[in-house]
């Protein structure tokens, strides 16, 4: 679990304003401190508690909690998607001292709302003797201060999809390592086809894939931000993908899962996607092509880092001005841990991988048609859910992060700079940025 | 052949006659170019309407795909969830309809006011009103929001109608328009007759200002039904969401489930029918208030 010092935590309330000031408010910020425990609500009283998330059908899921559990009755409402007004929604509701009890945040921004005092500790109210039904790795990115700010709701273990019949016709298998996947890539090339993209306006598979290598951009190191855009495991990633862009391997001018790539996957054009669980609902929506994909292992870096990586993840965080933390946690620890509100989960909101290693849901244990009768979930993703590094975690600045690197990615491809050099680059204004929050930063 | 005759024979003069036929071709060239830009979606919304999520994309956009499911598409839209669409779109009705007119008449009133009467700070309650126009929309969103929220306004449909039925650029049209065309002599001679103010502004300065009311009934109605913004901030429960928000909700459901996309694509297109039909039934007006003001002067 990562240390966040106090010094450090006061920093972020002066901070508070910033992120305030950035939604478009001038108050929210909150003193810093620990507000005073909030107890269970007494034995006659009904508790109403709202959850506000993007996910559909969340209110199926909370009917079979609340059929349980009269006394705590959960309202599901349907909010906007995080980055698309979502989270703007709630930091205003925050700043005017109101907002759900529950709302779904994703792990890369869990950081941001800390910034503005906006979520509850669940460690004080009893969420470490929950803390081994959950992936370790999970809890480690929710996990600040000695403190636990979520509760890990789903996340995306990766792997390698691909078309088998593509890769059959030139008698090939799919590739172990990462090396071997550049090989692959040029037997494709050689039959007109590109293996994979690479998708230089969503960058956060090429953060997933330097986490893989073992990077970690984020580090908290006494009381200051270390950012870490430049190490070995980066630039060998980097530079991986800058010899592919310079061989033309890759595909460059295609978004992940844009009307464009499904029209090339579905004629052959692009033969794999490495990407999360949760992309093979999506995959399917490639046109006739049932039967013919699978599901491999992620490529390896031979001799170094970790066997898969991450995409997405989500968590349940009790916001700050939740009258009822305890109940807040009972839920959410239900609904993501219990198999009955995974399953539930997973029928009616479609959620991501699951976050608790016991029960990976019971519809993802059967075999799919479409994936030619593979049972890829338990072959392939519970192994790789195993496979994470543990190092890795989020800062408040993420989203700028993403979009800036994808600026100075975007001048790769009219051959300005190298990958190498606009991770370098984004290393400086990422410094920058949690420096204009009000937090001390630094480059390693 | 025979255009060509008639426009020689208006142009007397040769070199003026090419000159209006190059300009005649340019201004329709350029004409012809914005209406394909703006059509275009349109268009494409329409065929996009009837395909299935597979077909989207594996045929041509711009064409049909070889089976339509245009009602199906469209049945799903309205079904799903209980017909949660149809709430939304009537929500958007509501806010959009009854915020338009209420900014139309609140324009009128204050821009009449503002042209007619001379009263002490006239000139600064207008420019006030007129800095308004300057300020985009968006930037009052946030402190609306938590003004609201201190009278526990929020997440109710007044959190959307009240600012809907400001409109500075509607008063600052009324107000010139009300100034050209409702005379001060005919005021005058309706006070003679014993006619009070009230009266006079709802019999004569209504009827002489339809043309200006409807251009801003039009900006308002088009103004609102698309605000996104506003309602994202104000509202959190989906049965007060007007269309902008539900369909942005469903469009983010495809990056997981991608048969969000046929709700999506059908429920734009049943969404746009509206603004259409207003457009349709108001142009009228439109067309009248302009040669009805050419011909006065």
């Amino acid at each position: 679990m990562a240390r966040l010092s106090r010094r450090n935590l006061l920093r972020a309330g002066v901070g508070a304003g910033a992120v305030a000031a950035l939604a478009g408010c001038g108050t929210g910020a909150r003193p810093a401190g620990q507000p005073p425990l909030i107890p269970r609500a007494g034995p006659g009283e009904t508790v109403h508690l709202t959850y506000w998330s993007w996910l559909k059908d969340l209110q199926r899921v909370c009917d079979v909690w609340n059929a349980a559990h009269p006394r705590v009755q959960v309202e599901a409402v349907w909010s906007q998607p995080g980055n698309d007004g979502g989270y703007q929604s709630m930091f205003s509701a925050l700043a005017a001292g109101g907002g759900p009890d529950i709302a779904q945040i994703e792990m890369r921004q869990i950081p941001a709302f800390m910034l503005v005092n906006g979520l509850v500790d669940l460690s004080r109210y009893g969420f470490d003797r929950h803390a081994d039904k959950y992936d370790p790795t999970l809890v480690s990115q929710v996990g600040f201060n000695g403190g636990v700010y979520g509760a890990p709701q789903d996340s995306g273990p990766c792997a390698f999809f691909h078309r088998s019949d593509l890769l059959d016709e030139i008698g090939a298998e799919p590739p172990g390592t990462w090396q071997e996947w550049t090989d692959l890539s040029a037997e494709y090339r050689a039959a007109d086809r590109y293996l994979e993209c690479f998708y230089v306006s969503d960058t956060s598979l090429f953060a997933a894939i330097a986490a893989q290598a073992g990077a970690a951009w984020f580090q908290i190191d006494g009381d200051r931000w270390a950012v870490d855009l430049t190490d070995d495991a980066t630039m060998m990633v980097a530079e991986h993908f800058d010899r592919a862009i310079e061989r033309d391997l890759v595909e460059t001018s295609l978004g992940m899962f844009s009307p464009g790539w499904f029209a090339a996957a579905a004629d052959g054009r692009i033969g794999a996607i490495t990407c999360a669980s949760w992309a093979d609902a999506l995959i399917q929506g490639t046109g006739g092509t049932e039967g013919l994909w699978r599901v491999a292992p992620m490529p390896t870096w031979s001799g170094t880092g970790y066997g898969s990586t991450q995409l997405g993840g989500s968590t349940a965080a009790v916001l700050a001005n939740s009258a009822h933390p305890q109940e807040a946690l009972d839920f959410s620890v239900w609904m993501t841990t219990d198999p009955a509100g995974i399953d539930a989960m997973i029928e009616h909101s479609g959620i991501g991988w699951t976050p608790a290693p016991d029960h990976i849901g019971t519809r993802r244990r059967q075999a799919s048609e479409f994936f030619g009768g593979q049972r890829y979930n338990e072959e392939v993703f519970v192994p790789a859910s195993r496979r994470q590094n543990p190092d890795w975690i989020w800062s408040p600045v993420v989203q700028q992060v993403f979009d800036n690197l994808a600026d100075n990615f975007r001048r790769r491809l009219t051959g300005e700079i190298t990958l190498m050099e606009a991770c370098a680059r984004t290393e400086r204004d990422t410094v920058r940025m949690l420096r204009d929050k009000g937090l001390s930063a630094r480059s390693l | 052949m025979s255009a060509k005759d008639r426009a020689g024979a208006r142009a007397a003069d040769p070199r003026q006659r090419r000159a209006n036929a190059g300009s005649t071709i340019l201004v329709t060239g350029i004409l012809v170019v914005v209406s394909v830009y703006f059509l275009v979606p349109a268009y494409w919304i329409v065929v996009a309407a009837t395909k299935t999520t597979e077909d989207l994309f594996t045929t041509n956009g711009f064409w049909f795909a070889p089976t339509t499911h245009l009602t199906e598409n469209v049945t799903r839209v309205l079904t799903y969830d209980d017909g949660i669409f149809l709430r939304w779109f009537a929500n958007s009705v509501l806010y959009a309809g009854i915020g338009g007119l209420v900014a139309t008449l609140f324009a009128a009133a204050g821009g009449y006011a503002l042209a007619k009467y001379a009263f002490r700070g006239r000139e600064a309650v207008y420019g006030l009103v007129l800095g308004g126009v300057l300020v985009p929309a968006t930037a009052t969103a946030l402190p609306l929001f938590l003004l609201f929220s201190e009278l526990g306004l929020t997440n109710s449909y007044w959190s959307v109608l009240i600012p809907s039925v400001v409109s500075p650029f509607g008063l600052f049209l009324c107000r010139i328009y009300a100034a050209a065309t409702v005379p001060d002599t005919v005021i005058e001679a309706a006070r003679i007759d014993g006619a009070g103010e009230m009266r006079i502004f709802a019999t004569l300065g209504l009827r002489a200002m339809v043309p200006a009311m409807v251009t801003v009934f039009l900006f308002q109605l088009v103004g609102i039904w698309n605000n996104y913004f506003l309602p994202l901030i104000m509202l959190a429960d989906p049965d007060l969401y007007p269309l902008t928000l539900g369909l942005n909700n469903w469009y983010a459901q495809v990056e997981r489930l991608p048969e969000f996309y046929e709700l999506t694509t059908g429920g734009v297109l049943v969404s746009t029918v509206p603004l259409v039909a207003a457009m349709f039934v108001l142009q009228r007006f439109w067309r009248g208030g302009f040669t009805e003001g050419a011909v006065k002067e």
